[in-house]
């Protein structure tokens, strides 16, 4: 069948009978008499009850939770500001202490930036995503489980600070030295260091498992070129949260490690540098700001088309865009630094590329433009939400190509001109498109419309309070009002600006107040929506509102970007079943996936595709239910948590806790490879894997390790940092490390490399005696790797106290110590299952993927040796 | 399809991905390497001689920026040839896999031209500069 239709019509081709996903309730009917979709309904529901609360994980229940919480949390951060700008409101007003105003700045802007708008945009994937891409789920949905809970639970302990009366109040990048030791006394800013890391930890899952469904659980046939432009930004996105919040924790550790055990990072008298800090925390707080930009762009470049009635102008140039966006944003940190004082010719580095990153959003904008004006735009709330985000972000990104430049950057650091275009960038840039899709998606998830009125309401309060509030900012700033001070004095003549954000505060507010209205009263008052109210194009779409819990039932094929408005019949009929031949013509990948709507019907089956050209590689069981992700959770926040009170023993319950509910997690659950499974595979040619994905798990475990390779790279950027400050390296007369016990244990490490790699070899011949021998020696090498290494560092003559090239040997150390631990750990696990007799010729993920982390540990280890060991008897 | 070809196909595919990164590495190998260098040279004075009016550090950082040219200028050429090639030529063989060739080649062009531009941009900075002076 061939593309008929290059622009979609005013009317909505009718969906065929087939295609509606059937909504069933679980029946208590016999399962034999049940139909096929409610069969699959009851395999994909999650497990009714309290308990089955904690075990849920469908995607759109998670996407829900989080990005629900994520709004409460907005809303919390919102009264954070309002209560700042009462104080604002008049000179020298005694509304709140300096104090109190601290630490409200501090909570806002933390709130906003950890707790807010990177999880929506996680929740807003774990919604949509599987939708929009064709599947049936995540890849991970036990890892959405831990993420939320590890979100929701991190998000609560950060705001349990203010019953303690210990609330942050170093503003949201804890700038050291002001967040060491020496003046920031007391847990205030443990809460900060410790509660937001653990939500850190929840962004890095869920962006884990929002890469793998974009690159291998797309519909057949999708393409990259034909990907939904919301899944480029998301997986650019989710990359980029992979590269930024990994620096940020291991920045976060270091300035811990400080507080707690006496280490000398951040200590310009032991050979620290509070510049440290500045670097790695704007390595992540630069790129932090375009990983919300980036999804918001998304969601724009599928509203757009929509309600313009036509494709979207430039498709692959917003792609380049998306994609040029995501690396320049990391060479922009020290744009946040101009004033520390540094050397020109490293500006330059930077003040270009805060130049070049307008060209890739100026690329984005007139695609959009182009869009409507040669579109015939619909002016709906999501549309409306649209236009205000594009007035608001141009004025934001102008202001941001100002403050690029070094010299006026000077002028305006730290002023309120800075606070506008901030918040220019991220309400115009971000909540603009966050209720754009929020009205766009909702009536798919809720399958009733909200309420256009009091949409167009909530638009108009929020577009004029917000301006109202942030454009006076400009002035204000150039008039010398500074950013974090609690008053001005009267004859600065500020008042009147000041007292017009306040008032354009409060009516943003009213704004958000009406939406909240809006989503109660729409819940049960709300038009149904139908499959496919708005027209659209893509495949979330062609699915009924709201989905069934498989999503789809028939897997669609896609050849166009824009299947639902393409893929359609000569009788007018949507048809996204049948791959771009000849009519008459039955291709296997069509079979496959007629099959595969049929069974299998016991177990989670979803569909692997090729992370290029979307072709179907194998099918796969996606884990079901558990209680132990969950656990998990609970047990890392209670790890987190009882550190801010030093309550030690809690930390060592909450870590044996942790590693107990990882184990049942991964506790093997077999299901037998029958000769159901044997002939689908042998009749459709793609293997069927009931016991997992070997390509998702290998996936998986090439992102753990580049993650750990991450903050390794962020352990040796502070080394090298610390180097530079220090001319004579190892400083104070410190003889150069010992070589021989390291040089030993190096090389053990790459014994146990060799011998895993003989051990999976014969795990492929089916030899399993072998790959048990093979396992058992590699742990032994690595235990007597580690046992060596503890004993050198039993043996060395300084504590990590002594001074910073004390601290950061110790840290990398012992970072390379806890990797060899876990590897051991896997490998044990792997052993007892080994033994057990749990793999198989054709069934040994678990192995192959042990095997995969001991090689990136060795060859961290090698780097980490290099440099600790042998590179100061160079220099 | 057979072992062979079938390999042949992911190396294909692996080789379209690849390209991609070709413009944006050579950007940010250039950023880091360069950035490092300029640092460590103003923090301990080395690289402070002058060569034909310009201090060396910027000279070693000037060069770099040359090589980084020739990889991101050498990608956006051959990119553009293979775009050419497919764009204007027409569609041959497999549609779904010329597609996603035509698809990749526009993309890594444009990347590798844009990160050419950010290379430029940096470099002529310092042509200008008193390059360790602290501010």
């Amino acid at each position: 069948m061939t593309s008929t239709a290059s622009q979609p019509t005013d009317a909505a081709p009718s969906v065929p009978e087939h295609m509606s996903n059937l909504k069933v309730r679980a029946s208590d009917r016999p399962w034999d008499q049940l139909t096929t979709a409610e069969k699959l309904e009851q395999v994909w529901a999650d497990p009714p009850g309290v308990i089955g609360w904690f075990k849920a994980l469908q995607n759109d229940r998670i996407g829900v939770r989080i990005m629900s919480t994520a709004f409460l949390f907005f809303v919390a951060g919102g009264i954070n500001a309002l209560l700042m700008r009462v104080q604002l409101a008049e000179a020298e007003s005694t509304f709140l202490t300096a104090q109190r105003y601290n630490e409200l700045f501090t909570m806002h802007g933390s709130t906003m930036m950890y707790l807010f708008a990177v999880p929506m945009m996680e929740g807003f994937a774990i919604l949509i995503l599987p939708l929009i891409l064709g599947n049936r789920e995540m890849p991970f949905p036990r890892l959405g489980v831990f993420s939320w809970f590890t979100f929701l639970l991190g998000g609560l302990l950060f705001y349990s600070s203010f019953i303690a009366g210990a609330v942050p109040d170093t503003g949201w990048f804890a700038y050291a030295p002001l967040s060491g030791p020496e003046y920031s006394p007391g847990i205030a800013m443990d809460y900060w260091l410790l509660a937001l890391g653990v939500a850190e930890v929840a962004a890095i899952a869920a962006g884990v498992e929002i890469i793998l469904a974009i690159l291998r659980m797309r519909a057949p046939g999708m393409s990259l070129s034909r990907m939904p432009i919301y899944a480029w930004a998301m997986l650019v996105m989710a990359f980029s949260i992979l590269f930024a919040f990994t620096p940020l924790i291991v920045g976060s550790l270091l300035l811990e490690l400080d507080r707690r055990i006496g280490t000398q990072f951040f200590n310009p008298q032991a050979g620290g540098s509070p510049v440290l800090w500045q670097h790695i925390f704007w390595i992540f707080g630069h790129p932090e700001v375009y990983l919300q930009f980036i999804p918001a762009t998304g969601i724009v470049s599928m509203v757009v088309p929509i309600f313009s009635r036509r494709s979207l102008a430039g498709y692959t140039w917003v792609v380049i865009a998306l994609v040029a966006t995501g690396f320049l944003s990391f060479g922009l940190w020290v744009h946040h630094m101009f004033t520390v004082g540094l050397p020109q010719i490293s500006m330059t580095f930077f003040a270009a590329a805060g130049m070049m990153i307008g060209i890739p959003a100026g690329i984005q904008i007139f695609a959009w433009i182009t869009t409507i004006f040669t579109g015939r735009p619909v002016f709906k709330v999501p549309f409306l939400f649209v236009i205000g985000f594009l007035i608001t972000f141009v004025l934001g990104g102008i202001t941001g190509i100002m403050v690029s430049a070094v010299p006026f950057d000077w002028q305006v650091h730290d002023s309120y001109f800075v606070v506008a275009h901030f918040h220019y960038v991220l309400i115009g840039g971000v909540t603009f498109p966050i209720f754009a899709g929020i009205y766009h998606w909702a009536p798919k998830f809720t399958g009733r419309l909200l309420d256009e009125r009091l949409g167009k309401l909530h638009f108009w309060l929020y577009f004029i309070g917000f301006n109202v509030a942030f454009f006076p900012m400009h002035i204000s700033g150039f008039l010398g009002m500074p950013r974090r001070v609690y008053t001005y004095q009267e004859e600065m003549g500020l008042d009147i600006y000041n007292l017009i954000s306040t008032i354009g505060a409060f009516v943003l507010a009213l704004g958000v107040a009406v939406f909240i209205s809006n989503w109660f009263y729409s819940r049960r008052n709300g038009r149904p929506a139908g499959d496919n109210p708005w027209n659209g194009d893509t495949l979330e779409w062609a699915t009924t509102s709201p989905p069934a819990n498989y999503g789809f039932a028939r897997l669609p094929i896609v050849h166009s970007r824009y299947p639902l408005w393409e893929q359609v019949s000569s009788s007018g009929e949507v048809d996204i079943f049948e791959e771009d031949h000849e009519p008459g013509d039955t291709t296997n990948t069509e079979r496959l996936l007629q099959a595969m709507s049929e069974w299998p019907l016991r177990w989670r089956a979803a569909l692997i595709t090729g992370a290029v050209d979307g072709e179907p590689v194998e099918i796969f069981r996606v884990s079901g239910p558990s209680i132990w992700p969950a656990v998990a959770g609970v047990a890392l926040v209670t790890v987190f948590g009882s550190e801010v009170f030093a309550l030690h023993w809690l930390t060592i319950l909450g870590l044996l806790v942790f590693a107990a509910a990882l184990v049942g997690w991964h506790w093997p659950n077999q299901l037998p490879y029958t000769d159901e499974e044997r002939e689908f595979e042998e009749k459709y040619n793609i293997p069927v894997r009931p016991n997992g994905s070997l390509t998702i798990g290998r996936w998986g475990m090439a992102l753990a390790i580049l993650l750990l390779g991450i903050a390794l790279s962020s352990f040796l950027f502070s080394y090298f940092y610390i180097r530079l400050e220090n001319p004579i390296w190892p400083p104070e007369n410190l003889p150069l490390p010992e070589l021989v016990r390291p040089a030993i244990a190096t090389a053990l490490m790459l014994l146990a490399g060799a011998v895993t790699w003989w051990s999976v070899n014969n795990v492929h011949k089916g030899n399993l005696g072998r790959m048990r021998l093979g396992l058992m020696l590699v742990f032994l090498l690595g235990a007597g790797a580690l046992g060596i290494m503890i004993w050198e560092y039993l043996q060395l003559p300084f504590t990590w106290q002594l001074n910073a090239y004390a601290s950061i040997f110790w840290a990398i150390g012992g970072y390379m110590l806890l990797l060899l631990l876990v590897a051991l750990g896997m490998n044990l696990f792997v052993q007892v299952w080994a033994w057990q007799g749990l793999y198989t010729e054709l069934d040994n993920a678990a192995v192959q993927n042990s095997a995969l982390f001991v090689y990136g540990v060795i060859a961290f280890w090698i780097i980490s040796f290099g440099i600790l060991y042998l590179a100061p008897r160079f220099t | 399809m057979t072992t062979t070809s079938a390999d042949a196909n992911d190396r294909a595919k692996r080789a379209l991905v690849l390209s991609v990164l070709i413009g944006p590495l050579g950007w940010g190998v250039f950023f880091l390497v360069g950035y490092l260098i300029a640092e460590a040279a103003c923090q301990t004075r080395i690289l402070h001689n002058s060569v034909a009016g310009l201090n060396l550090v910027v000279v070693v950082v000037l060069g770099l920026a040359l090589l980084a040219l020739l990889v991101t200028g050498g990608g956006a050429i051959w990119n553009y040839r293979r775009w050419r090639e497919r764009a204007w030529n027409g569609i041959r063989g497999d549609r779904k896999t010329e597609d996603l060739a035509t698809f990749f080649a526009l993309v890594s062009m444009a990347l590798n031209v844009l990160f050419a531009l950010a290379i430029v941009l940096t470099a002529l900075g310092m042509l200008f500069l008193e390059p360790c002076q602290w501010t």
